[in-house]
């Protein structure tokens, strides 16, 4: 909502500064946006006369003028094509600041332009900041004082304020309702609404049927006046309009539109001869077409509320007029419409067809219904007066929708809500400035203004009184803390979320956070059907369903990463995937994927790729955070088709898949053009935490046997498909007691070896906590697993 | 006994020129092994009378333990000097580089990081963590929030929807669901925040279709303004650590509470340098008000007992004013050097383990 502070002071009479002003409109909710004050930056500018004017000997469209800025006679080169001699204009002096405080701002100095000395500058209006117009310098009358500051002359008119207005606040979306708002917050003293009442030359002979008069539109009026000439707007009116972005259209249309930013109040105009018959106000039906007043062709809906001529719908109530019966130059009569249409029809219309214009913002907030026949009358006033001639009588069908809300407020609510008393006194003196009607028993009988609609329980009363007291002045009070304070104010899950994310990182890899969506093309690369939830409105197609995977996110992270020539960094994310619409099919995933090596070339070390085992251990640290241990997981081969066959597995918790790791598949690389190897592992880590177990507080004795350990090594011949895991929980179940360890030192599989099997040696640590043990008990020991691992898997010792 | 005395004078004169072990030992053999020159001497003992015998044997034990002395000391000199020639000849080239270290020492994303602050903060200030989905029914995100179907307030909120063929389901666009998900379960006094991902769809400069924000509720039977006020300064003064900060409430609107306010935090803006705590320039960071009555009403509490406040702020926001990030996109395109950059340290970022 902009206006100038010349037009608040149209129904405001005030002496504070401009900056008074702005603290006061937002500390009462009216948020200042934007301030445009000329005068803060045009204190350098003076008023200067051209004396004469002579041809730039080196430039054709350049000239040297001598120019008198009140004390001295200075040569400016001047490219405008309107300066002449005697023309009082406006002087930027060496030294002044252009654009002061923008992007292009810029200081005046002494110059040469093409070999002609210029000191300082003729301005446009453009270079003072008043207007868009750089169309020659500016034009000054013979009121303006050779050498006074230009400052001097600045009125309210150019000064600009733009506020936000809450959705709530519909009454402040007209320049008349703010002033009534700063009036209540005793910032000036608010003028009297001039209310007109127009005397009728003739009876308006139109037959006018407003079918919704029951429903979407309780009141309908319209006058029409003939023969008036649609001429230009005073020029006060259009400064005003191009101060705060109104289009200037015409007289006629620019009287709709000064009234609906002046008292928030929208209104239309039809050119009377270009309607066809009858109006009618009904619903529109479906397929029913539209030409709007922005040339755009519109296929109505069911349900929408139109004005009709017997031609079909010439005007969208409360949205857009039409095409069809637009007033132009040659408007000779005009039937002026005001109505009251209910919000929620006018929201649905707008939203449905998209369409924005300060017509509909107003009446989806809801405007004073009160308004109507205020708003034809003070339209009429206007109309005559600049464009002439004979109003008719006004034309009604429907009636005023009477509004009794009688809120009941305890005295003592308002202290309850605040915090803080504020007098009776005082509450009573803002309803009252607000609009209210007030009964005074035990109680508070607040009756609300027509134009506050928004204002229906007690609550809204704390917030008129709150805001007018000003919050600034509601104390801080501690809150008293009360009997949960000991409780646990975070659960386990949530820190071990926490801890997973700094062990993750400790391990060199990087956190990121990817979009919750993803590309549903990219997603279907990765397996999964068409089971997972699309957007109905994507911002993009890269961003077109939720993810059920974080893989895809990650891998496109590190591609980034890879085109900027980054090649050896892992990534992990911690975050929602997507499995259903339920909350409980949003699962935590972690997942780590690594790219490139781990170590590059140098003097001293060798070079070497991350690999399945790299991401195992990242894996296996991940369970560890979780006070578990990877190999009391089942492990199997198979994973999903996005892994290498080969080099991959999956984690099973009580028969279910919680998680898969392994390198990365070079096919799903492909799709990505991807040449690194990537190793990733992903992790269902809600699933996951069913089955943490909190350690207890107190930990187990430390045992830590004091006698000598025994090392022994055996290498078996085994089928390439047993897992070394399996002989590993073997060995330890051949006497669990002393052997302590077990641990694979080497694994070879080639030309030494028949083709169908591998070599595996695997280094046990056997000890006693009681005494040291024998070389007969050793032996023996060792004689038991040979013995087992060769029964069960037909391994021979080697 | 005169060839005897010479015999240990050479004896010690050759152990004090050995130069290395070996050497050492040689003359040990030689005077000590099996047919060394003192051994045959001992052997040769029973020839004596039996006053020589004692006189010899009481030299012979003397000799030796100098010798053996001796022996020792000249070991251990020999040792050392081996040493330091065997260390001398150790040298490297100590100008080359050390080992290759991880290129970016890599980092908790700073939203993570920030998150971490606001609960550490928030639940030393007596609210409980709470967290709910990220795809809601119309229900919770707007209905029970006091946002019925056509009111205005909804456009400002560019909502995702879920395509679904039962219910309406939408991306949830801010935190304030988890309020109606918490006020149902009725168990009162209510005083929880709840950080987490939100939705809306519009994408430029200052706004990404998905970010973070942070709710707060508190619920009880004498909750004010005044209680919401203090509340409020206290974590803004901690989470910027910074108690100059001042505080400045702006009456605003949001269905869901009534009286509502936005908070602005002060400022001064020097070459597109922002620092907090000083200046006259204010800087929007949250929205905040007493519980509407219709909320409570729709969850089924008894609004005439029970008041509250609630809160709900940006995290990227927070983070960016706090930690000077310039653009808030850069959040979520995962650029190695911004993540390097922005991102904090395992060791910098706070533990929740303190509760």
């Amino acid at each position: 909502m902009k206006f100038t502070v010349g037009w608040l002071k149209d129904y405001l009479e005030f002496d504070y500064s401009v900056s008074d002003l702005c603290n006061k409109l937002t500390n009462i909710g009216l948020e200042v946006e934007k301030v445009s004050d000329p005068s803060k930056t045009l204190k350098n500018f003076k008023i200067a006369k051209i004396l004469k004017k002579i041809p730039h000997p080196n430039a054709d469209k350049l000239s040297l003028c001598e120019v008198f800025d009140g004390k001295e006679n200075l040569q400016i080169v001047c490219g405008a094509k309107n300066a002449r001699e005697n023309l009082i204009t406006v002087l930027a002096p060496v030294g002044t600041i252009i654009f002061s405080g923008e992007k292009n701002e810029f200081k005046i100095g002494k110059s040469k332009i093409r070999g002609e000395e210029s000191n300082g500058m003729l301005c446009s209006e453009e270079e003072l900041g008043l207007s868009d117009s750089s169309e020659g310098i500016i034009e000054l009358n013979e009121n303006f004082k050779i050498g006074d500051k230009y400052s001097q002359y600045i009125s309210d008119e150019d000064i600009m304020i733009e506020v936000a207005i809450t959705p709530n606040r519909v009454d402040c979306a007209g320049v008349y309702g703010i002033a009534r708002d700063l009036f209540a917050a005793d910032f000036g003293k608010l003028k009297k609404k001039k209310i007109f009442k127009i005397e009728s030359k003739f009876k308006t002979e139109i037959n006018l049927v407003n079918k919704l008069k029951n429903s979407d539109c309780p009141e309908f009026s319209i006058r029409l006046i003939k023969n008036l000439e649609n001429k230009n707007s005073s020029a006060n009116l259009v400064k005003r309009f191009e101060k705060t972005g109104l289009k200037v259209i015409s007289s006629l249309v620019d009287v709709t539109n000064f009234i609906t930013v002046d008292l928030c109040r929208p209104l239309h105009v039809f050119d009377y001869d270009k309607i066809k018959g009858n109006l009618t106000i009904r619903h529109s039906k479906k397929g029913e077409k539209f030409l709007g007043l922005d040339d755009e062709s519109y296929e109505l809906d069911d349900g929408m509320i139109v004005i009709c001529d017997d031609s079909g719908v010439i005007s969208l109530a409360g949205i857009l007029g039409g095409k069809k019966t637009a007033c132009d130059d040659n408007t000779k009569n005009v039937l002026i419409e005001s109505a009251y249409f209910l919000p929620a029809s006018i929201i649905k219309s707008g939203r449905k067809l998209n369409i924005q214009s300060d017509a509909r913002y107003r009446f989806e907030r809801g405007i004073d219904p009160d308004s109507v026949i205020e708003g034809i009358e003070y339209a009429t006033e206007m109309i005559l007066k600049t464009c002439g001639g004979e109003p008719g009588s006004i034309v009604s069908d429907g009636k005023k929708i009477a509004k009794n809300n009688k809120i009941q407020v305890e005295k003592a609510f308002f202290e309850r809500i605040l915090g803080v008393e504020i007098s009776n006194q005082f509450i009573h003196d803002k309803l009252n400035k607000i609009g209210c009607d007030l009964e005074v028993n035990e109680n508070l009988v607040v009756t609300p203004p027509s134009w506050r609609s928004d204002i229906k329980i007690k609550e809204d009363l704390v917030e008129e009184i709150a805001r007018l007291y000003g919050l600034e002045k509601i104390p801080s009070i501690p809150l008293i803390s009360q009997n949960d304070v000991n409780k646990k104010k975070i659960s386990d899950i949530q820190v071990l979320r926490n801890k997973i994310k700094k062990m993750l990182v400790s391990r060199n890899i990087f956190e990121i956070i990817t979009w919750s969506f993803t590309d549903e093309k990219i997603q279907k690369l990765f397996g999964e059907k068409d089971n997972f939830l699309s957007i109905t409105n994507p911002i993009s197609s890269e961003l077109s369903c939720m993810r059920s995977n974080l893989l895809p996110n990650i891998i496109s992270a590190i591609k980034k990463n890879i085109n900027k020539n980054f090649n050896n960094f892992s990534f992990f994310e911690l975050g929602p995937v997507f499995l259903g619409k339920e909350p409980d099919e949003q699962f935590d995933n972690i997942c780590v994927v690594r790219s490139g090596k781990i170590n590059e070339k140098s003097w001293i070390e060798n070079e070497r790729n991350f690999d399945f085992f790299d991401v195992k251990a990242d894996l296996s640290s991940v369970l560890n955070c979780l006070e578990m241990d990877i190999d009391n997981f089942d492990i199997f081969r198979e994973s999903k088709p996005y892994y290498h066959p080969g080099k991959s597995g999956s984690l099973l918790i009580s028969d279910e898949i919680i998680g898969f790791f392994g390198e990365l598949s070079p096919v799903i690389l492909n799709s990505f053009d991807i040449k690194n190897k990537l190793v990733a592992f992903e992790l269902n880590l809600t699933k996951l935490l069913k089955f943490y177990k909190k350690k207890e507080k107190s930990k187990n004795p430390l045992i830590a046997s004091q006698y000598q350990a025994s090392k022994r090594d055996f290498s078996f011949e085994l089928d390439k498909n047993i897992f070394s895991l399996e002989i590993i929980k073997l060995i330890k179940t051949t006497n669990s007691k002393l052997i302590k360890s077990v641990k694979v030192f080497d694994s070879y599989e080639g030309e030494k070896i028949s083709e169908n099997k591998k070599a595996v040696g695997f280094e046990v640590t056997i000890q006693s906590n009681e005494k040291t043990l024998t070389d007969d008990e050793i032996n023996e020991i060792s004689d038991n697993i040979i013995f087992k691992v060769k029964e069960k898997y037909d391994a021979k010792l080697r | 006994m005169k060839n005897y005395d010479q015999l240990i004078d050479s004896a010690l004169a050759e152990l004090e020129s050995c130069e290395t072990p070996e050497l050492l030992d040689k003359v040990r053999v030689k005077y000590f092994g099996k047919n060394g020159e003192v051994t045959n001497i001992l052997k040769s003992l029973s020839k004596f009378s039996q006053a020589e015998k004692k006189d010899m044997g009481k030299k012979v034990n003397l000799f030796k333990q100098t010798f053996f002395d001796n022996l020792e000391k000249k070991k251990k000199v020999i040792e050392q000097i081996q040493i330091k020639e065997k260390l001398q000849k150790e040298q490297i080239d100590i100008s080359l580089p050390t080992r290759e270290e991880k290129k970016f020492d890599s980092k908790i994303h700073p939203i993570t990081h920030t998150v971490n602050e606001i609960i550490s903060i928030l639940g030393n200030m007596g609210l409980n963590y709470e967290e709910g989905p990220d795809i809601e029914n119309d229900f919770y995100n707007f209905t029970a929030l006091n946002i019925p179907e056509n009111h205005p307030a909804r456009e400002m909120h560019d909502t995702f929807y879920v395509k679904n063929n039962s219910e309406k389901l939408v991306l949830r666009t801010h935190t304030s669901p988890v309020q109606i998900r918490n006020l149902k379960k009725k168990k009162f006094p209510l005083r929880i925040f709840a950080p987490g991902r939100t939705y809306r769809c519009d994408s430029d400069i200052t706004h990404t279709p998905m970010f973070h924000q942070v709710e707060g509720l508190v619920v009880d039977h004498s909750v004010t303004f005044a209680n919401l006020k203090w509340f409020l300064e206290k974590f803004c003064k901690t989470f910027f650590d910074n108690e100059e900060l001042k505080l400045r409430f702006r009456p605003s609107y949001f269905p869901f509470t009534e009286p509502s306010a936005e908070v602005d935090i002060n400022c001064s803006i020097t070459a597109g340098k922002i620092t907090l705590g000083e200046g006259d320039k204010w800087m929007e960071i949250l929205g905040c008000g007493m519980v509407h009555p219709n909320v409570l009403k729709m969850s089924g509490v008894d609004d005439q007992k029970l008041k509250g406040f609630a809160f709900g702020m940006g995290i990227e926001r927070l983070s960016m004013l706090k930690y000077g990030m310039p653009d808030l996109r850069d959040f979520y395109d995962s650029n190695i050097k911004w993540l390097s950059h922005y991102g904090f340290s395992f060791l910098e970022t706070t533990d929740l383990s303190w509760r």
